[in-house]
């Protein structure tokens, strides 16, 4: 007997050693919280043991008094322990249908009164120590068993319908092994005059608690009779201390080899976690990817339509970029653009895209469609929908050959009213979608900037012609035909003088139409030379103010000395290149007409102070200068002054009778931003 | 375990717990109207209606185990005009049937406001009656022990003792439970409960502290009746008895202070109302236990007169 309370006790200190071990070790398996109650009751629970072992030795004296008093204290606290583990295990290992809140609500009266009854037969004669075991496994060790046996077969089902064989085999037995545990220990209980030990206690006297009185043997059921100890011994051949001993044995196996099986449900858990969030990554990261080239495609294409427009491209080259690069990226298999007839009687196609090409129509072919024509009339783009009406799709591609199933259609608006519609359509069923929709409006947005900025060139060049016919028309009135008319009056003069016979005279008023014939040479010759320089030619702004200005030297027969320095190019907005341009040719006229000049410098640098950098542009000559306070009067002068200011820039004028003079123009550079921008939008 | 003698305090505890728990339940109703009306009541009301009808049941069930005849219990309600017994059957029965229709009206039919009034105030009157009928029943000459107003008074204590206690232990319950399956009208059932436990743990140590008073004023009027039957009494209590006595005693006291220490201790912490039912069971089981050993120690000391 005392080897079987020996291991008894070492089998439970064991089992609260490992709980406690493994407590340490921390973790977030789902044993983790009844860990400490776990550890507490195997701690206890193999101490009462070891006190049982003390106590079954025999011996007499005080010692046994106080290891009686102390098994009194541990049998319940070992109960409270087991029944604490055994309802958390049964509550936290996963979670309980809503209703059984209410079972404990259920039970209080039944447990009320069974405690009540407990307490009742404190009073009877038996020694205090039986009530105490007794009742510590009624009350405490049978449910907690139950409840703990309970948890580990919920646990069994989980683990079992999760797939996890081996955890699942153990949490079987850790349950079994609980509920074994429950009937030797929680229902086989010492002898006692009342129930229910009585009920099948050897010892069979029944003590009326109302009464006081006692009567002799009670064989209530009889069935039960082999539950107390001495029947157990009669039929097994073993005590129960033997049998409680084995379920012990079995609970610590069961639990310890559950605890580490919950560490490797936990690793195993964490591994698939982190595949799955690698998955997740990979497919979020496929997806970003996808949409990050998305975007780059049709950032690509809207700012290589941008700069086509810019650059003036044929309009309807543009307008086929457009539709071929719209129906690629919408992952189409036509796309068709009509506009209206100017009367807007008709819609007609004016390009398509298909796989094999794409071009211009200039046949007259009508749009009759009654979904684009829908389109067009409700100013209202249109998809259609997965199983859409496919019926009406017919002949929206105008090739017999292709079938459309899908369509995705916008109209073009100019100035709020609807001038065309583009369209795509698919082969296949995949429908178009709201985003599909929305980049196709943004195409539509591009192909009306392109038609609008079409119109606007063709506006501008009509324009630009008119006003320079005008120029020249005034430039022919105020110097060639004024010269003209005065050499017409000089010819009457002299047709005059002839017939007076004054020769002396004659001579003077020739030499006069000779300097009126080279003045009104040397201005068409410079109309000539003005016209001939552009900016847009090849060579770029400096090689045609070189070559202006070299022209002018042999034109005029002053001597004319051009020097740049400006480490590469000016980085002057358009517009500040043409009036640096307009003021080179302004004050070079200056020098040819009023200053009697010998030799011009034209000096073009870059200049910088702190962060500001800016075209310095000068002007120097030796003439015969003048009061530049009298300037303010000229009207060319006036006129540089504006170019100037109208980009950001000043122009002054140093001049002195008899001194020459310098004209320095100063016009700001544009900043890095703006160059980095324009040099994004240019490549 | 004796049955018959235990039948006893099964039945008189049942009948006051659930007598008690309605007259709470329908207290919250009334009280409770600017929080919710009386039509929404009916959701809070379901499950405690339940319990409550369930221990009128098993309290009529327990009554039998105590009749040598159970089959013939019927026969105790024909001496309704001369008996405080069939008063108190007749009476038991009132109230199991009224709290019956209450309970499938709750359940099953959304309109007839005035009529679950009127049939829950008729069940807790019929509860009442019955408390008294029973106290009644034990005031004899010959069983000098009993025979004082203050078992009458003592037992309607006991009603609302229990009443109090087990309600502020099924409220927390039914809360949560609401929580679980998303009631919609759950803020206005957090105000109400939380209101609610208030008022029903102050009452519920009131009436303990009342219980444990007037049980010291009983036992010094015994010491004062010099009869041989009440000094029995007396030793039987004070002697073999005492640790059940001073049991009694702990557990009301500690039960009762218990539910409202815990009560105000989450409310001032603002706790979550979940938390609080394992404490509001621990304590109503104490009280519940401290009520039946009381009655046990009522039947258990009281020496008859005579044979």
């Amino acid at each position: 007997m005392l080897i079987i309370f020996f291991f008894y006790g070492l089998s439970f200190f064991g089992l609260g050693l490992a709980a406690f071990l493994r407590l340490r070790q921390g973790g977030d398996f789902p044993l983790s919280r009844q860990l400490p109650w776990l550890a507490a009751f195997g701690f206890a629970a193999g101490t009462a043991g070891w006190i049982e072992m003390f106590l079954s030795s025999g011996d007499q004296g005080e010692i046994n008094q106080v290891l009686n008093v102390l098994r009194m204290v541990f049998q319940p606290v070992t109960g409270l322990l087991l029944l604490k583990f055994g309802w958390g295990i049964l509550k936290d290992l996963s979670p309980l249908p809503s209703w059984t809140i209410f079972i404990p609500g259920i039970l209080i009266i039944p447990i009320a009164y069974v405690i009540t009854y407990a307490a009742t037969t404190f009073v009877t004669p038996s020694p205090i120590e039986i009530p105490i075991d007794i009742w510590s496994r009624y009350l405490l060790y049978l449910p907690g068993s139950v409840l703990a046996g309970m948890g580990f077969l919920r646990q069994w089902n989980a683990q079992r319908k999760l797939g996890f064989h081996d955890v699942s085999g153990l949490m079987l037995g850790a349950g079994f092994a609980f509920l074994l545990e429950a009937f030797v220990v929680g229902l086989v209980v010492p002898a006692a005059p009342y129930g229910p030990a009585s009920y099948y206690n050897y010892d069979r006297v029944f003590h009326n608690a109302f009464s006081g009185e006692q009567s002799s043997l009670l064989r209530a059921f009889g069935l039960t009779s082999w539950l107390d100890y001495e029947q157990v011994l009669r039929y097994t051949g073993l005590p129960i201390e033997f049998w409680r001993m084995l379920s012990t044995f079995a609970v610590t196996f069961f639990v310890v080899r559950g605890l580490d099986v919950f560490d490797a449900i936990r690793k195993r858990e964490l591994s698939a976690l982190q595949i799955e969030r690698d998955t997740a990554q990979q497919a979020a990261l496929e997806v970003q990817t996808a949409a990050r080239k998305t975007a780059e495609s049709w950032t690509d294409a809207l700012v290589s339509i941008s700069r086509r427009i810019a650059e003036l491209e044929d309009v309807d080259q543009i307008l086929m970029y457009i539709a071929e690069h719209a129906r690629v990226l919408l992952q189409s298999d036509f796309l068709g653009l009509a506009l209206l007839e100017d009367d807007r009687s008709s819609l007609n196609l004016k390009c398509y895209s298909r796989d094999s090409q794409t071009a211009m129509v200039s046949d007259v072919i009508h749009v009759a469609n009654p979904l684009i024509m829908k389109v067009i009339q409700d100013s209202q783009p249109y998809y259609t929908r997965e199983g859409g009406p496919w019926k009406d799709l017919l002949g929206v591609c105008f090739f017999p050959e292709d079938t459309a199933k899908a369509l995705a259609a916008v109209h073009l608006n100019l100035d709020n009213n609807p001038v065309g519609v583009m369209w795509i359509t698919r082969f296949s069923d995949t429908p178009y979608t709201r985003e599909n929709l929305i980049w196709l409006e943004c195409m539509a947005d591009q192909v009306v900037i392109t038609i609008q900025h079409g119109l606007m060139t063709a506006q501008l060049q009509s324009l630009s012609i008119t006003e320079e016919r005008a120029r020249i028309a005034r430039e022919m009135h105020d110097g060639l035909a004024q010269v003209l008319g005065y050499l017409n009056l000089q010819v009457q003069t002299l047709e005059a003088l002839q017939k007076k016979g004054a020769q002396e005279i004659i001579l003077e008023e020739l030499e006069q139409m000779r300097q009126a014939i080279q003045a009104a040479h040397g201005d068409v010759r410079e109309n000539i030379l003005s016209l001939r320089t552009t900016l847009a030619n090849e060579r770029g702004l400096l090689s045609a103010i070189d070559e202006y200005a070299r022209e002018f030297g042999i034109q005029t027969g002053v001597e004319t000395d051009v020097r740049i320095n400006t480490d590469g190019g000016l980085n002057l907005a358009s517009i500040a290149e043409v009036q640096l341009v307009c003021i080179l040719q302004e004050a070079l006229a200056n020098v040819r007409k009023h200053a009697q000049a010998s030799r011009v410098k034209v000096y073009i640098s870059r200049e910088s102070e702190q962060d500001n950098e800016c075209i310095r542009l000068q002007i120097q000559d030796d003439g015969r200068g003048f009061l530049v306070d009298e300037s303010s009067r000229r009207f060319g002068l006036q006129t540089m002054r504006e170019r100037a200011s109208s980009v950001g820039g000043a122009l002054s004028i140093e001049s002195n009778l008899g001194q020459g003079t310098t004209i320095t123009c100063e016009i700001p550079c544009l900043s890095h931003d703006q160059i980095s921008q324009r040099s994004a939008v240019l490549s | 375990m004796n049955l018959r003698e235990w039948a006893l305090p099964v039945y008189t505890i049942l009948i006051q717990l659930a007598t008690g728990g309605l007259l709470i339940l329908w207290s919250m109703r009334a009280f409770g109207r600017k929080i919710i009306t009386r039509d929404e009541f009916d959701d809070v009301a379901k499950i405690p209606l339940l319990i409550i009808f369930s221990t009128i049941f098993l309290a009529m069930v327990g009554a039998h185990f105590h009749l040598s005849r159970p089959y013939l219990s019927f026969l105790a309600m024909v001496n309704v005009q001369t008996s405080w017994l069939s008063r108190e059957i007749v009476t038991t029965v009132l109230l199991f049937l009224m709290t019956g229709i209450l309970l499938i009206l709750v359940w099953f039919v959304d309109r007839h406001v005035w009529v679950k009034e009127v049939l829950g105030w008729g069940a807790v009157l019929s509860g009442l009656v019955t408390i008294f009928s029973m106290a009644r029943i034990y005031m004899l000459p010959t069983q000098m022990a009993w025979n004082s107003p203050l078992t009458v008074v003592s037992y309607y204590l006991s009603t609302f003792l229990l009443g109090t206690s087990s309600m502020a232990a099924i409220l927390p319950m039914e809360y949560n439970f609401a929580v679980v399956r998303g009631s919609i009208l759950i803020n206005k059932r957090h105000i109400l409960v939380k209101k609610s436990l208030g008022w029903i743990t102050a009452t519920a140590v009131l009436m303990a502290i009342l219980i444990i008073l007037i049980y010291l004023d009983q036992i010094e009027t015994l010491f004062d009746i010099d009869h041989e039957s009440v000094q029995a009494s007396i030793q039987l209590l004070l002697g073999l008895y005492r640790p059940l006595l001073l049991m009694r005693m702990v557990l009301l006291l500690g039960g009762a202070f218990g539910l409202i220490a815990s009560v105000w201790y989450f409310f001032v912490r603002n706790k979550p109302i979940k938390e609080l039912i394992g404490y509001a069971y621990v304590f109503c089981t104490l009280v519940v236990v401290s009520e039946i050993l009381g009655r046990f120690l009522f039947y258990a000391t009281h020496v008859r007169v005579g044979l």
